[in-house]
């Protein structure tokens, strides 16, 4: 990878002579001619404090318009001496000039100093720390016009763009250092809060070229690198939501503290070492993220991995890049990509972050829902509930009621009417027994209905038969009956059963009363629609044409209660009514109340 | 309340139960051998008095009995059940001086062989289970006809009981109330006494089935389902023995 050639290469100024030569003259050193770019070590045994680029070249006359230098990338402060006089100066600087921030650099020549013939250019370049080589590129010689465009794209991506990306950094960093107070327990939240704090203090670092004071804490930054480093794999493993190890954040914090003596003692010699190790863990921490995060991505399928896998990637393979130049120094060019990536960096980390808000805003939606839906089904629960111990008071009510009425009809009415048919019996009297007798069985009819439940139908029919056989075989009429067959029926009440019960007695009581029936069939079946039909049929006189109308409207009336249908014909001898009931029976409380 | 002479009928649970169990020997000797009384003595207690009248007329009037007394109170009756022989109980629940429960109770002590029977306007559950479990096997309504009256009390002596579907649903409802055809029969004391026949029987009354009906299902005579009836009725009796013991207890019935 290191090998690959740089993606991009800048355009090259057109019409501008180009200054590739040069003498090298280190502080403490001999000359040596070479061609420019060059890139340079800083010696560790006698420090120089900065080399010397001696430039000469030959102009036939003066121009007429101000000559303009051009110099590309330089990562260290430079001056400029041009014919003996500074042209710039070391605080000419740009402010954010460093050893990770090469800046291009563009001067006026006056045409004042230049000389026709042998003009002398000399380039200082302050000695390369932190096993970082300071580098000069070519020199550009031409207008203003042939320069500026290449100065500008330059400045703009050197320069410029990096800044931005400071303050997109600063801005990022404040919201993560909110999100981590709001929410410390979240693993990617407090992993970035630290890189975040980290990385204000390593971008102090771009301020040096500000006051050379500021030069020194630039080893105390150099050993805070390494932990930037690790954080960064704290990182990886959050975004592909896998707990980061205790040990990393010793590891994290423990490298700093160890170096910190290095950066106290601050000689040549220990500014390469911690350069030295800050590069190799940056390198190597780099590669582990990307490792990571390919693996997130390809084997996770997780969708955050994937939105870093190409900043992750394009640093991991700058850093390697960065680390193979800085050892071979190639001939053609010494530039470090590693910082370029960066804001690609920070707006991906915003997308995964903006994506992980919304992620959770759908799932709080989600569990919104869902706990609504819960406590909706919950209050469909208790309203279930509500209506179920309603319904059972009731039923406890109706029941204490069905005791009341009993206890009062046996100790009172009932027992009264069993007096009246004995006195009545024994008087001969026998219309006054037979009232008598019906009320009674009326009021059976009533009492015995109160205690019926759901499905109970058959229940209150075989009543209804238990009270009828006596009272047929008084008359000699014979009883045929057959409900077995009877389709389970739904929702009976004692309100509606005793519906049911009255439209059969009122069938009973015109057959005995219009026809002399020597037999009455009673049957229970399902009807051709699959509804439940109960028929009463009875072999005396047809009597639907002779009938009072009374009778049969109510019978009518209380089928339509019932949601049923009641048909009467007359069959070949006698009558067949038929009741037809729902298979679920109407409550008529319930529609009382509706 | 007490009864008068409670003294001389004071008796232990082993002696009572003991009594029980010759009592229901007795009982189905007499079914099963046919040695019946030539005439039924009975003993009618009845508080309504042309109730009273119909009934003790209807009895008077039926060559297989004899009235020994027709009481309107459980102090009169008491005296009777004491002194006399008796076979057959016929009694009214609610008495203006106590329950005719407590009358089945006492001739159960004092005559162990006899039959009761209550006689119920309503015929309703509670009423006819509690007779039942202080030992009646039998129910009349009140206002019956004289024809069925007699027909109700022969079948008793003949070892049938009725049943109506209301009180099989209840009994039903007390062994744990599951279908006997759909599931094994509960786990309980009661219901293990009971045989799968018997169940099926109640199971099928509860149902509102008609004997005719039940008969043909089970495959019986449509004549045994009234003796499976009373068997069923023994069995509650007996095996709610020490619970009437209780509450004869309670009603002061007898002294423990």
């Amino acid at each position: 990878m290191a090998i690959i050639p740089d993606l991009v290469t800048l355009p090259e100024p057109d019409g501008a002579i180009v200054l590739d030569h040069a003498t090298y003259l280190p502080d403490n050193g001999n000359g040596s001619e070479v061609s420019l770019p060059h890139a340079v070590y800083p010696r560790i045994s006698q420090p120089p404090n900065s080399v010397r680029y001696l430039i000469g070249f030959d102009l036939p006359a003066v121009p007429d318009k101000d000559l303009f230098l051009l110099i590309p990338s330089v990562n260290r402060r430079i001056s400029l001496e041009f014919n003996g006089e500074t042209l710039f100066g070391f605080e000419s600087n740009s402010l954010w000039i460093g050893p990770l921030v090469s800046t291009p650099v563009m001067v006026r020549l006056p045409r004042s100093a230049i000389v026709a013939g042998r003009n002398q250019l000399t380039v200082v370049v302050e000695s390369g720390q932190f096993a970082i080589p300071s580098y000069l590129s070519g020199i550009y010689l031409g207008t203003e016009a042939a320069l500026a465009s290449a100065f500008k794209l330059r400045n703009f991506l050197d320069s410029q763009l990096k800044t931005m990306a400071l303050a997109a950094q600063v801005l990022l960093g404040l919201g993560l250092i909110f999100a981590y107070f709001f929410r410390p327990k979240d693993t990617l939240f407090s992993w970035l809060a630290a890189f975040v704090v980290g990385g204000f203090f390593v971008a102090t670092g771009m301020f040096i070229g500000w006051q050379p004071a500021l030069q020194s804490i630039l080893p105390f930054i150099m050993i805070l690198t390494p932990t930037m480093g690790f954080l960064f794999v704290g990182i990886a493993l959050a975004l592909i939501n896998v707990q980061p190890p205790k040990t990393l954040r010793i590891i994290a914090i423990a490298v700093p503290c160890a170096l910190l003596p290095y950066a106290w003692i601050d000689t040549t010699l220990t500014k390469m070492i911690t350069g030295v190790i800050a590069a190799a863990v940056v390198m190597a921490s780099c590669v582990v993220a990307a490792g990571l995060i390919a693996w997130g991505a390809f084997r996770q399928r997780n969708t955050d991995a994937r939105l870093m896998l190409a900043p992750i990637f394009l640093m991991a393979w700058f850093a390697i890049r960065d680390g193979y130049v800085t050892v071979t120094l190639p001939v053609n060019g010494f530039h470090l990509l590693f910082p370029y990536p960066r804001p690609l960096f920070l707006a991906f980390l915003t997308a995964v972050l903006m994506r992980r808000l919304g992620v959770s805003l759908d799932h709080f939606d989600q569990a919104n829902e869902t706990l609504n839906a819960k406590l909706a089904e919950q209050q469909a629960e208790l309203a279930a509930l509500h209506r179920q111990e309603r319904a059972k008071t009731a039923s406890l009510v109706r029941e204490q009621e069905r005791q009341r009425l009993t206890h009062d009809l046996h100790d009172g009415l009932s027992g009264h009417l069993v007096s009246i048919i004995a006195l009545s019996e024994r008087a001969g009297e026998k219309s006054i027994e037979q009232a008598a007798r019906e009320a009674l069985n009326d009021l059976r009819l009533v009492i015995y209905s109160l205690d019926l439940g759901d499905r109970e139908l058959p229940l209150a029919l075989a009543n209804f038969r238990e009270r009828l056989i006596p009272q047929l075989q008084r008359l000699g009429i014979k009883l045929d009956w057959s409900i077995a067959g009877l389709p389970e029926d739904s929702g009976v009440t004692p309100g509606n059963a005793l519906a049911v019960l009255r439209i059969l007695q009122e069938a009973i009581t015109n057959a005995l009363k219009h026809g002399p029936a020597r037999k009455i069939t009673i049957r229970g079946a399902p009807s051709a629609d699959g509804m439940v039909a109960i028929t009463v049929e009875n072999d005396g006189r047809d009597f639907v044409e002779n009938n009072s109308g009374h009778g049969l409207a109510n019978m009518r009336r209380r089928a339509q209660q019932l949601h049923g249908k009641l048909n009467i014909e007359a069959v070949a001898q006698g009558t067949k009514i038929t009741l037809v009931l729902p298979s679920s029976l109407p409550d008529f409380e319930d529609e009382a109340a509706a | 309340m007490t009864v008068p002479g409670e003294d001389t009928r004071r008796v232990d649970v082993d002696k009572m139960g003991h009594v029980l169990t010759q009592r229901a020997d007795t009982a189905n000797m007499a079914t099963h051998d046919g040695k019946k009384p030539a005439v039924c003595r009975i003993l009618l207690i009845e508080d309504d008095t042309p109730v009273r009248e119909r009934l003790a007329a209807i009895i008077k009037g039926w060559p297989g009995g004899q009235l020994i007394a027709a009481c309107g109170t459980l102090a009169d009756a008491t005296v009777v059940i004491r002194d006399n022989p008796i076979d057959l109980l016929i009694t009214d629940l609610n008495l203006p001086d106590g329950h005719g429960v407590q009358a089945i109770c006492m001739l159960r002590n004092n005559q162990p062989a006899a039959e009761a029977m209550v006689i119920s306007i309503l015929a309703d559950d509670r009423n006819v289970i509690e007779a039942i479990e202080a030992g009646a096997t039998g129910y009349l309504l009140k206002d019956s006809d004289p024809i069925d009256i007699l027909d109700a009390i022969t079948e008793l002596l003949a070892g049938q009981s009725p049943i109506s579907s209301t009180i099989a649903r209840t009994i039903v409802r007390r062994l744990g109330g599951r279908e006997a055809k759909s599931g094994p029969i509960p786990n309980n004391v009661d219901a293990q006494s009971l045989t799968p026949r018997e169940m099926d029987i109640l199971w099928g009354i509860a149902k509102g089935f008609t004997y005719g009906e039940l008969a043909e299902r089970l495959e019986i005579s449509k004549q045994t389902v009234p003796v499976h009836i009373k068997n069923i009725y023994r069995k509650l009796q007996t095996n709610n023995r020490s619970e009437a013991v209780y509450e004869a207890s309670r009603r002061g019935l007898i002294r423990l």
